[in-house]
């Protein structure tokens, strides 16, 4: 499959091209995937070395098995989500107290260093209020707010009802809301009563 | 405060909550390392030699029957078997009495006929009618 063909291409069939022996349709998969993973590992684990074992393990498992993978029988993108939050959890029983590290921000520009600094303690601080919530919930949350996932492909992933999936986000943003009004002085917001 | 669906006013003014942390983080994921990558793609081009063969069934079956023949000495080895099976076909179908001559020549005190031990495909036949 020629590299520019592999852009408008489903994960699912590069992952069958892959299978066929085309190691340019990895390349795009690693490219288009990975990313995605990582960012969510690291949320999950609040570890950077954790999110690239993570990280690498689901892709690996991934190339095997890709010769046995048909299209139509699922999607790529849930299954490795699935294995990743099999692999965060397994990580996290291995070592109970993780530390949560400073997530890297992508460079930015834009704001004054002190507001890029007041924005870098929030996203910290919601770091740490989701470390904080039980496995599911924050799961949940990171999966539906910050990957962006629609409840429909939540609910697979975790293997539970859409209706459940509205109930684990609408509860974990409820404790993180609590969580972080604890700090809303240290990370610079009024109250508004 | 609240910082659900109703938002708190920070000290420049914004209205920030949750939704909108969630959006920052969204709009900021952490870059992948280069070096993992590079690692995930290096995974699939391993993975990718050891399974290729499986993932093309039809291929690994021919692959495996000329090696095979290699192993035996190539072509030449598989004209001779070929030579070898019809000519053992044709013995087995003709009558071994016909044999019975050059046996007597390597065993001339044998108590048995050649027919005796290898009867003909024809004998088999005509017990069977009977």
């Amino acid at each position: 499959m020629a590299f520019d063909a592999l852009d408008g291409a489903s994960d699912e069939a590069l992952l069958v091209a892959y299978g066929n022996g085309d190691a340019q349709a990895a390349r795009a998969l690693t490219l288009r995937l990975a990313p995605r993973l990582f960012a969510h590992a690291m949320r999950m684990t609040g570890n950077a070395a954790d999110a690239e074992d993570i990280t690498q393990e689901a892709m690996l498992r991934l190339w095997k098995l890709a010769p046995e993978w048909r299209q139509g029988e699922a999607r790529v993108t849930t299954w490795l989500y699935r294995v990743v939050a099999n692999l965060c959890i397994d990580k996290k029983r291995r070592a109970k107290e993780a530390t949560v590290e400073t997530l890297p921000e992508q460079a930015d520009t834009g704001p004054s260093a002190d507001t890029r600094l007041l924005q870098q303690a929030r996203q910290s601080a919601l770091n740490a209020a989701l470390a904080h919530l039980p496995d599911r919930q924050r799961q949940a949350v990171i999966l539906r707010h910050i990957d962006g996932l629609g409840n429909p492909q939540i609910a697979d992933i975790l293997d539970i009802s859409v209706e459940a999936v509205e109930s684990l986000t609408a509860r974990g943003k409820r404790s993180l809301a609590k969580l972080l009004s604890e700090r809303r002085d240290e990370l610079g917001y009024e109250d508004d009563s | 405060m609240n910082w659900g669906t109703k938002m708190t006013a920070d000290k420049s003014g914004n209205q920030p909550g949750v939704d909108d942390l969630l959006a920052q983080a969204q709009a900021n994921p952490p870059a992948p390392p280069d070096a993992m990558l590079a690692r995930i793609m290096a995974d699939a081009e391993a993975q990718l030699d050891r399974t290729v063969p499986e993932a093309n069934p039809t291929r690994r079956g021919i692959g495996a029957i000329w090696a095979a023949i290699a192993q035996i000495g190539g072509l030449p080895a598989v004209t001779g078997m070929a030579s070898a099976a019809v000519a053992g076909i044709w013995i087995g179908l003709a009558s071994p009495v016909a044999g019975e001559g050059l046996a007597q020549l390597v065993w001339p005190q044998s108590a048995y006929a050649l027919d005796d031990l290898a009867p003909s495909v024809y004998a088999f036949m005509l017990e069977a009618q009977e």
